[in-house]
């Protein structure tokens, strides 16, 4: 055999130092993506909640925060706006937080509210069953008009198939993904619910993201959003969504800045997106802190992963003198060791993604929030991998120069 | 025979590369400082939910039978705090309105309108213990003036000077001093105005008449020789069911207990700790095993020459004891300095003493020992024979 692979069998047969030398980089490369994963659960929920919106161009208060803090603006933009020829249709959306009666658990024998809070843990291994007081907490909700209603499939849908149940006063469509606290799974045995001070009744359900700002949505008609959330008549909106002729996005978005007053904000979708990413990541300090979880655990993986690398070079530094002994140079043996440090990062990286699946799904179900794993992150932790594998085998290339074979004895 | 009663071997096996020794500690480092970070981060959130709250001056209060947290307004009606100023061991009752969602404030610089948290009391009560608040209390106490939080965000609100003139809530306010509070995820910005500001700024928490004012907490101050716990139990007693009483410590834990159990923020920080340990151990048994097998020939000499299994554990369990100190060391200095870096982009408060320092610690210890352990297994085959094999 002229070209055994060295590599490969040093780390096949290494046994337990090379699972060790494995487990140590794919828990950091795991902890790199996990935190990947929570900034990215930061930006899936900040556009989600646009994302199912139907809309081309946003109009929204001067005031707008962000989604959930988007404050008001008359109707009569709305009508102003559809003046503009490229306007094809303007529809309100009416949001605003407010408070929802969650049913008790279990719902005879409520437990006394002043005891302490179960933890994430037992919250989700007993789900819906987790013992908890009669509460109110607050939840987003949303009101449009039931023929027109500004959303995309799959909540459209859901929509339709409840409209003519819809238009009978107090009747409500709750998040199917609420947090359990607020009473989805125990729909058909509860019948006391209340939105603010109105008993309502729960005819159905739809499915959006929950995120880090509303544990719960619920849509409703805009004849009882306005009712019930006391904003006295359908003038004052908080969203105005216009779709307009297909390519003149761009066109409508400046003829409206133009032809409304100051006190309307008019953008288009990709910069409403933009903006909602920008205040979730950039501006608020949940996304700071994530944004450098990812930096210190890349910084770990990189330490980690040297010191895996560069003690395995040393450990086999007796096989590699007698390699040079029987004649192998320094550039072959520095090839077969910088191919063994890919070979392991690669391992490391496959077993790294196969552990964040598992972790990954674990949060989404302890914490709630989406945790998806993007091609991006997988890219970039991928990429983070490779370099600090390259490097690290560059910078032990040194030790072999030390690889006398004469020390060995 | 006990090893290492005159030698120190396990340090000497520790330190014999300064290199080697350099790259362990660096890795132990980077694990204890990934557990004080995520601890630090979910820690300071929790710590700056209840910055308020925290600086209540009052041992007991009173809050809406439905409230869950602080930043959700729940009033109930100032006819409750006027009735518990006749509960027995109560010296004095007072009301504290807030509005967190629905208050704007004119940025003087930007002409932009950024929500901002707005607390009022009756400046002569002094129910935040924030030593600025008590100096001025007479500037304050004029009309449409105004206290500002220094640690709101600069980037939406600039930054707050006396004198200053803008607007809040639509209405002429002047600020006429700062005082430092802190922000949290669920405002950026604090002002704190007297109660008759309040009423003029948002007039919806006022009522027909003074008993129907829209009060968030009521504020109470004991008798000095009365046990707060008494005190909330005669408020529970002869209020109606549609307030609570809590002892100040009761209410602090409950808001912490509700942005750390319920809220994603609290669960999301906890699953890093976990994991952070996990990469230190990790990272700690690749550490000590390869100096084990480094070091078999010297272990296995040793056996030969009589030691016992029990004491070659107890070499490298100090080895590992000895590490994790080392490396809690260097972890609690980047970690220092990395707190203050979040703190000065974010505003939360984050320090190291603050966030259990000493629990951390104890992690580190138990997670090298464990892997040292673990690690240490290869002892037992250390066979002298082999050395000549």
């Amino acid at each position: 055999m002229r070209n055994p692979p060295l590599a490969w069998r040093n780390v096949a047969h290494g046994g337990r130092r090379s699972v060790a030398a494995i487990s140590g980089a794919a828990f950091s490369l795991v902890m790199v993506l996990l935190q990947l994963g929570f900034l990215q659960a930061v930006r899936i929920t900040a556009t989600n909640n646009f994302d199912v919106l139907d809309f081309d161009v946003l109009l929204t208060s001067a005031r707008f925060e962000q989604f959930y803090a988007p404050g008001f603006l008359p109707l009569e933009r709305l009508r102003q706006a559809q003046g503009v020829a490229t306007v094809e249709s303007a529809t309100p959306l009416y949001a605003t937080f407010a408070l929802w009666r969650c049913p008790p658990s279990p719902l005879d024998a409520p437990p006394d509210d002043s005891g302490p809070r179960p933890g994430a843990l037992s919250r989700w291994l007993s789900g819906s069953r987790t013992a908890r007081p009669l509460q109110r907490r607050q939840l987003y909700v949303m009101g449009f008009d039931l023929d027109h209603p500004p959303f995309r499939p799959p909540i459209r849908d859901s929509i339709e198939a409840n409209r003519a149940r819809l238009r009978v006063p107090n009747r409500v469509l709750l998040n199917a993904e609420s947090h359990p606290d607020f009473g989805w799974q125990v729909r058909d045995r509860y019948r006391d619910w209340e939105l603010e001070d109105t008993a309502v009744e729960v005819v159905g359900g739809f499915d959006m993201l929950r995120g880090f700002a509303a544990d719960s949505t619920v849509l409703c008609s805009d004849d009882d959003f306005v009712r019930i959330c006391g904003y006295g008549s359908r003038e004052t909106i908080n969203l105005g969504l216009l779709k307009v002729e297909p390519g003149t996005a761009d066109a409508t978005v400046s003829a409206l800045r133009e032809t409304l007053p100051g006190d309307v904000r008019v953008s288009s979708r990709a910069e409403v997106l933009e903006h909602e990413v920008d205040h979730w990541v950039n501006q608020t300090s949940t996304g700071k802190l994530f944004a450098v979880g990812v930096l210190v655990a890349m910084n770990v993986a990189a330490v980690v992963v040297y010191q895996v690398l560069s003690n395995d070079v040393r450990e086999h530094l007796p096989e590699y003198a007698t390699l040079r002994a029987m004649g192998y140079s320094t550039l072959r043996l520095a090839g077969i060791l910088i191919f063994q440090a890919t070979l392991y990062m690669l391992i490391s990286f496959a077993v790294a993604v196969a552990i964040s699946e598992v972790v990954y799904r674990a949060t989404e179900a302890l914490a709630g929030i989406p945790m998806v794993m993007t091609r991006e992150n997988l890219a970039l932790t991928f990429a983070l991998a490779m370099a600090v594998g390259a490097i690290t085998g560059g910078l032990t290339v040194n030790r072999l120069r030390s690889a006398d074979p004469a020390d060995l004895f | 025979m006990r090893l290492g009663r005159n030698i120190p071997l396990a340090w000497k096996n520790l330190t014999e590369h300064k290199l080697r020794l350099l790259a362990s500690v660096a890795g132990v480092a980077f694990a204890t400082t990934l557990m004080f970070m995520e601890n630090g981060f979910r820690k300071s959130i929790l710590d700056s939910m209840v910055n308020i709250i925290e600086r209540i001056d009052g041992q007991v209060v009173l809050v809406s039978r439905t409230l869950y947290t602080l930043s959700v307004p729940f009033p109930f009606p100032m006819e409750r705090v006027v009735q518990a100023r006749g509960v027995e061991g109560v010296a004095s009752a007072s009301p504290l309105y807030t509005v967190t969602r629905s208050s704007f404030w004119r940025n003087p610089e930007t002409g932009r309108e950024e929500r901002i948290c707005v607390v009022g009391y009756d400046p002569a009560d002094d129910l935040l213990d924030v030593p600025e608040l008590k100096e001025d209390r007479e500037l304050w106490s004029r009309p449409d003036t105004a206290m500002a939080d220094d640690l709101s965000r600069p980037a939406q609100f600039g930054e707050f000077r006396a004198g200053q003139v803008s607007e809040l809530a639509g209405k002429r306010f002047e600020v006429v001093g700062t005082f430092a509070l802190g922000i949290n995820v669920q405002t950026n910005g604090n002002l704190v105005v007297s109660d008759r500001n309040m009423m003029t700024a948002f007039p919806e928490l006022d009522g027909p008449s003074l008993m129907d004012r829209k009060v968030q907490v009521g504020v109470i101050r004991t008798a000095p020789d009365a046990d707060p716990r008494r005190v909330r139990d005669a408020l529970a007693e002869a209020l109606p069911p549609d307030v609570r009483a809590l002892t100040l410590d009761e209410f602090i834990a409950r808001e912490r207990d509700f942005w750390d159990k319920v809220a994603p923020i609290g669960t999301v920080f906890y699953i890093g700790v976990v994991m952070g340990f996990i990469v230190g151990s990790v990272i700690c048994y690749q550490v000590l095993y390869s100096d084990i097998s480094d070091r078999l020939p010297e272990f296995a000499t040793l056996k030969a020459i009589g030691y016992s299994n029990l004491a070659l554990y107890r070499v490298v369990l100090t080895q590992a004891l000895y590490l994790a100190l080392l490396g809690y060391a260097a972890g609690l200095i980047v970690s220092h300095f990395l707190f203050q870096w979040v703190n000065r982009m974010t505003g939360l408060p984050m320090d190291v003493p603050r966030n259990n320092p000493g629990v951390i610690l104890l992690l580190t210890v138990l997670m090298c020992l464990g892997s040292g352990a673990y690690a240490a297994r290869k002892l037992i085959s250390a066979d002298p024979a082999q050395l000549f094999a």
